[in-house]
C-alpha cells in the first residue's frame, strides 16, 4: 500500500512537472523605444512581435519588452538587465541604430543571439557573429538614393543630417556610393532634440543646391524640418529616406509631404504574396495600421520567423541562420555572411495626392 | 545671396519663443527664489491641453485658449501646493528635486493620456508664408513675435504702473518688510506661480504651432529658458527677455554667418551659444542686467 501511494505521488509529481515544463515559455528580451521620438517604431514593433508569436509560434515565446528610449546609454542598461539579471539567450528589437551599436559587443561577448528588426546603420553588419538583422542596411538605401539623384542629374546636393548613428551612417553610405565624386555635397548636421532648422536650411538655400536630402532620425524631426523648409520657401526638390513611408507623415500632414521623393522598402501591400496577404490584413484588424513605417511589419514578422525556426531546429543557431533560405511572407530571403537580410531591397517612391507611389527608377 | 535679413528674422522668432518661455521662469525666480525645472514641462502640458480643447474637442480657438489658461491656473495651484510651498522655505535645494519630480510626473501623465506619438496643432490656418523679398515669415511667426512683445508691454505696465506690480516688486526686494506692511507673500506667490504657468502654456501653444508637440519636448525649453534667464540676470524680467533675444541672435547668426569662408556647423549651435554665455558670465557673473540692475 505504501509503495502504491508512493507511486501515485510520484506520478502526480512527474505529471505536474511535465505540465510546468510544457507551459514554460522561452523568454526573448526585446529592447526597443517605447517612449520618446522613436516610440511609434517601438510600439509598432511590440505589436508585430506579439502577433507573430501567436501566428507563427502559437505563443511559444514570452517577449520581455524594455524601453531603451532609442538611446545608446539606456540600451546598455537594458542589455545588462537581459544578460546579467534575466540571463536571456535571445534578444531582439532595436528601433534605432545607436541602441544596436552600443550593445552589440555586450550581446556578442555573452553569446546572446540578437535579431535586429529595425536598426539600419551599415556598421551593424560588422558587429559580430551573433548579430542578425532583418532590416535592410542603409548601405543599400544610400546607394539607391545616390543612383536616383545621379540619374536626375543633380550636381549639388544639400544634406541636413541628424547627429545619430542612423542618420550619419546613411549619409556616409550615400557619399560612399558616389565613387567618382560626381556630386558636390553641402552638409549641415544638427543635434537630436533640435526643433529649429531655419538657419541650416537657409544656408542650404544660399548654397543654391539642386536638391535637399533631409536625413533625420525620426519622422517627428522630419516633420518639423519639412514644415520649416516649406515656410522658408525653398524650391529645391526634397529627397529623404524611409520615414516618408510613415503614415504619420503622408496621412496626417499631406500638404507637407506632397511631392517629396524617398527611398523606402516595399510596403506590406506591395511585397506580401497573395497567399500570405491575410496575415497582414488580420494584423491590421487586430492592432490597427502601423504608426511608424509599414516595412516594420515585414522585418519584425520575419525576424520572429527566423528566431522561431532557429530555436526549433535544435541545431547550432548561427549555423542554421546562415545556411537557411526562409520562405517569408514576401518571398524567399536569407542572411548574408554578415547576418544581413538579402531579398528585401529598397525602392524609390514619392507622395502624390497624399499617397505613396512607387517611382519607376 | 544675402541671408542676413532672414537670419535676423530667424533670430527674432527664436528669441521671441525663448522670451515667452523664460519670462514665466524669471517671474517665479524673482519672487520665490527657485529655478523651476518643470517650466518646459509646464509648456508641454499647456500645449497638450490646448490640443485637447482645440483639436480633440473641436472647441473654438478663443474658447480653447481660455480653457487652457483656466486649466493652467489649476495646475499652477496644485503644483505650488504640493511641489513648492511645503519645501521652498526649508531649503533652496529641495525645490530643485521637487520641480524635477513634477517634470517627470507631467511627462508620464501626458504620455499615458495622449500617447507618445507626435501631435500637430497646425490645421493649415496659420501655415501661410509672406514673402518680403529678402525674408520670409509665416502667420504663426508673426503671432509669436507680436505675442512676445505684447506680453512684455503688459508685464511692464503691470509691474510699473499698477499697485499689484508695486507690491510684487516690494516682496521681491524685501519680503519680510513687505509682509510687515500687510502684503500677503503667500497669496502673491500663488498668483505669480499661476501667471508663470499660464505664460508657459502660451509659450507651449506657440511652439506647438511653430513645430509640433510631444511629451519629451519639455527639457530642451527648460534648459534654454534657464540659460536666457542666467544670461540676462537671475530673476530680472527685463534682463531675461534681453537674454532671450541675445540667445536667439547668437544661435542664428553664429551658425548662419560666414566667418572668413568658414561657418559654424548647425550641430555646434548649442555649444557655440553656451560658450558665448560662459564668456559673458566670466565678465558679468551676475548676468548682463543682474545685481546692479532692477529686479522684476
Amino acid at each position: 500500500m505504501k509503495n502504491l501511494t508512493g507511486a501515485i505521488f510520484l506520478f502526480f509529481i512527474a505529471a505536474f512537472s511535465t505540465q510546468v515544463l510544457a507551459d514554460e515559455k522561452i523568454q526573448i528580451g526585446v529592447s526597443t523605444a517605447l517612449t520618446g521620438n522613436a516610440a511609434p517604431y517601438g510600439t509598432d514593433m511590440k505589436n508585430v512581435f506579439l502577433y507573430a508569436n501567436h501566428v507563427l509560434a502559437n505563443d511559444k515565446y514570452e517577449f520581455i519588452f524594455d524601453d531603451d528610449k532609442c538611446s545608446g546609454k539606456d540600451a546598455v542598461t537594458v542589455a545588462q538587465r537581459f544578460i546579467n539579471i534575466l540571463r536571456l539567450n535571445y534578444a531582439a528589437g532595436f528601433a534605432c541604430s545607436s541602441t544596436a551599436i552600443s550593445t552589440a559587443k555586450l550581446y556578442e561577448k555573452s553569446k546572446t543571439l540578437v535579431m535586429i528588426t529595425s536598426a539600419s546603420a551599415p556598421s551593424i553588419s560588422q558587429m559580430g557573429d551573433y548579430i542578425f538583422r532583418t532590416w535592410p542596411s542603409d548601405a543599400s538605401f544610400g546607394k539607391k538614393l545616390f543612383e536616383y539623384m545621379n540619374k536626375k542629374g543633380y550636381k549639388k546636393v544639400g544634406i541636413l543630417s541628424e547627429q545619430t548613428d542612423y542618420a550619419q551612417g546613411l549619409q556616409k553610405a550615400f557619399i560612399d556610393a558616389d565613387t567618382h565624386h560626381e556630386m558636390k555635397i553641402v552638409s549641415e548636421d544638427f543635434l537630436t532634440d533640435t526643433s529649429d532648422f531655419r538657419t541650416p536650411l537657409l544656408k542650404l538655400k544660399a548654397a543654391q543646391v539642386d536638391t535637399v536630402f533631409l536625413n533625420p532620425q525620426s519622422e517627428v524631426t522630419l516633420l518639423a524640418s519639412l514644415k520649416q523648409y516649406r515656410e522658408l520657401g525653398l524650391k529645391a526638390p526634397v529627397i529623404t529616406s524611409l520615414f516618408n513611408g510613415s503614415p504619420i507623415l503622408y496621412e496626417k500632414h499631406k500638404e507637407l509631404a506632397e511631392g517629396i521623393v524617398y527611398a523606402d522598402a516595399l510596403s506590406p501591400e506591395e511585397a506580401i504574396t497573395p497567399e500570405n496577404r491575410h496575415l497582414y490584413e488580420n494584423y491590421v484588424k487586430q492592432y490597427g495600421e502601423l504608426n511608424s513605417v509599414k516595412v516594420m511589419f515585414l522585418t519584425t514578422f520575419e525576424g520572429v520567423r527566423a528566431l522561431h525556426a532557429a530555436i526549433s531546429s535544435g541545431q547550432d543557431l548561427r549555423e542554421y541562420l546562415y545556411k537557411t533560405t526562409f520562405h517569408g511572407i514576401f518571398g524567399d530571403w536569407h542572411f548574408d555572411q554578415n547576418g544581413d537580410i538579402q531579398g528585401l531591397d529598397p525602392v524609390m517612391k514619392t507622395v502624390r495626392n497624399g499617397h505613396p507611389e512607387r517611382i519607376n527608377d | 545671396m544675402d541671408i542676413l535679413p532672414q537670419l535676423l528674422i530667424n533670430a527674432l522668432i527664436t528669441g521671441s519663443i525663448y522670451a515667452l518661455a523664460s519670462s514665466g521662469l524669471s517671474l517665479t525666480y524673482s519672487l520665490l527664489r527657485i529655478i523651476n525645472f518643470a517650466h518646459g514641462h509646464l509648456m508641454m502640458t499647456g500645449a497638450y491641453l490646448f490640443y485637447l480643447f482645440w483639436i480633440l474637442l473641436s472647441l473654438p480657438f478663443p474658447v480653447s485658449i481660455v480653457c487652457t489658461l483656466l486649466c493652467s491656473i489649476v495646475i499652477g495651484i496644485i503644483s505650488m501646493k504640493i511641489c513648492l510651498e511645503p519645501f521652498r522655505k526649508l531649503s533652496t535645494v529641495l525645490p530643485f528635486v521637487t520641480t524635477l519630480a513634477l517634470a517627470t510626473i507631467l511627462e508620464a501623465v501626458i504620455s499615458i493620456v495622449f500617447g507618445v506619438n507626435v501631435k500637430s496643432l497646425s490645421t493649415g490656418e496659420f501655415f501661410q508664408s509672406y514673402d518680403f523679398g529678402s525674408f520670409v515669415i509665416t502667420q504663426t511667426q508673426i503671432i509669436i513675435i507680436s505675442l512676445a512683445l505684447g506680453i512684455m508691454f503688459l508685464a511692464a505696465f503691470i509691474m510699473h504702473v499698477t499697485p499689484v506690480g508695486r507690491k510684487l516688486r516690494a516682496i521681491s526686494q524685501n519680503a519680510p518688510a513687505a509682509q510687515s506692511l500687510g502684503i500677503s507673500e503667500k497669496r502673491f506667490a500663488y498668483s505669480v506661480f499661476c501667471i508663470s504657468v499660464m505664460l508657459a502654456s502660451v509659450a507651449g501653444i506657440m511652439v506647438g504651432f511653430e513645430t509640433n508637440i510631444q511629451p519629451t519636448m519639455g527639457p530642451a525649453f527648460s534648459i534654454k529658458a534657464s540659460a536666457a534667464m542666467i544670461l540676462g540676470g537671475l530673476g530680472n524680467l527685463w534682463g531675461t527677455i534681453f537674454g532671450s533675444y541675445l540667445l536667439g541672435i547668437v544661435e542664428n547668426l553664429g551658425i548662419g554667418l560666414d566667418f572668413g569662408g568658414y561657418s559654424i556647423p548647425a550641430g555646434y549651435k548649442d555649444a557655440f551659444s553656451f560658450a558665448i554665455i560662459l564668456l559673458v558670465l566670466l565678465f558679468r557673473p551676475e548676468g548682463i542686467f543682474g545685481k546692479n540692475g532692477r529686479t522684476i
